[in-house]
């Protein structure tokens, strides 16, 4: 009896410590790195590859896959919708917002890495709109070939290109600068 | 063992080790030892003393009562006490699982039945010392059913939510046979928390075990050692 006792009450503070240990410690020690993470997402500079990586596909097509890419990267947080013109191998992404709310800088660098993740991640992606309220932003796959020199889908084997390749030089002021000029066609509306 | 008590325990066979059913056995053993001894002191060899004997003792049936009685306060206190370790371990098992967001209810509901079951422990406890003894009749077979009857709707029970996990995580990819894929040590603890938590249930199965050994254990008249 003593002995079992005994057990109940070693058995009663070791779960104290360890709920005490998850609920106090681990648990708000997850959610701060969580939203550090999802911070890190917002940015260009700082998205992780790994997170877009489940996108990758051969058809422009499959909107759903589409639909999850353009909401895992940079810009996530502008209510979007898609259009998908399969004729023209063209995907239109339609962002419920105006240009002049939001930061410049940020927006184009957004768009460079955006339009550089769905051409290299979706095969058959030929051009790619991002349409905002005021404002159209159109790029074409070969433009973007032709500004990185390589195939696109090869910028994806690893974050070792990734990195270097696409997110460092985006943070150059004038890499983004020449980057909008030459690689996207804007339209304002 | 000398082949007259193997031919008791053959005899015993199936049958709970119950105080009766111990007092029986020393009983009927003695017996058939002295109708053996009574038939080689006839003349008769050891071996055909020993086919006789057995041929007069075939069957227990009618011999043992179905039920015996136990001490309820014994009994009572002995199940709060191991009900409260169990409740206690399967708080502890489900804790972890709480990284995953995986049992969060359960890992919330067991430390307050703990708690109740302490206070309840507690108060019994108390009172056990000055309550005299009062017994109440068991059926033995009947709690040994209930038992298995318990543990078959346990296995059923996990296999069920065991088939639930599967089909929600991976059953597109057995039904398209495309390879399972986990992307992750978080992703591998979800899965391996979401197949865990169901078998924290087995202390109810556990409790059912217990029941029927302390019942055997404080039975009326019987002694126990803790």
């Amino acid at each position: 009896m003593w002995t079992k006792n005994k057990t109940i009450l070693l058995l009663a503070v070791v779960g104290i410590l360890l709920f005490t240990a998850v609920q106090g410690i681990a648990l708000p020690q997850w959610d701060r790195n969580k939203q550090v993470y999802a911070a890190e997402q917002q940015s260009p500079l700082t998205h992780d590859l790994q997170s877009i990586m489940k996108y990758q596909s051969q058809y422009m097509g499959n909107s759903s896959n589409l639909s999850n890419l353009m909401h895992t990267l940079p810009l996530n947080e502008i209510r979007c919708t898609m259009e998908l013109h399969p004729d023209s191998l063209t995907a239109d992404i339609l962002y419920h917002a105006e240009t002049a709310g939001l930061n410049t800088e940020r927006l184009e660098r957004s768009l460079i890495y955006n339009a550089t993740a769905a051409f290299a991640l979706v095969d058959n992606l030929e051009q790619i709109r991002f349409k905002f309220d005021d404002r159209t932003y159109t790029a074409e796959r070969s433009q973007l070939e032709e500004w990185y020199g390589k195939k696109l889908s090869s910028l994806t084997d690893s974050p070792k290109i990734w990195e270097p390749d696409v997110q460092e030089p985006l943070a150059s002021h004038d890499y983004v600068q020449k980057g909008i000029a030459s690689l996207f066609t804007v339209i304002d509306e | 063992m000398n082949p007259l008590q193997e031919h008791v325990e053959r005899l015993f066979a199936g049958y709970k080790p119950t105080r009766q059913v111990r007092e029986l056995k020393d009983e009927i053993l003695s017996n058939l030892e002295a109708r053996v001894t009574d038939l080689t002191a006839e003349g008769m060899t050891y071996n055909q003393a020993l086919e006789v004997a057995r041929a007069n003792m075939t069957s227990v049936e009618g011999l043992i009562e179905e039920q015996s009685s136990y001490d309820v306060v014994k009994y009572r206190t002995a199940m709060l006490q191991t009900a409260l370790m169990y409740c206690l371990i399967a708080w502890i098992a489900t804790i972890p699982m709480r990284l995953f967001r995986v049992a969060e209810n359960l890992s919330l509901l067991l430390p307050l039945i703990a708690v109740i079951l302490g206070m309840i422990y507690l108060i019994v406890r108390g009172s056990a010392a000055s309550a005299q003894q009062r017994t109440v009749k068991f059926d033995s077979t009947a709690a040994d059913h209930s038992r298995k009857l318990v543990w078959i709707i346990w296995g059923i029970f996990v296999l069920a939510v065991t088939m639930s996990t599967t089909a929600l995580h991976m059953g597109s990819n057995i039904w398209f046979g495309r390879p399972v894929h986990i992307s992750g040590p978080y992703q591998f603890g979800v899965l391996a928390a979401n197949y865990a938590w169901p078998l924290v249930t087995i202390v109810i199965p556990l409790l059912f075990n217990a029941s029927l050994r302390f019942k055997m254990k404080y039975e009326a008249g019987g002694c126990h050692v803790d």
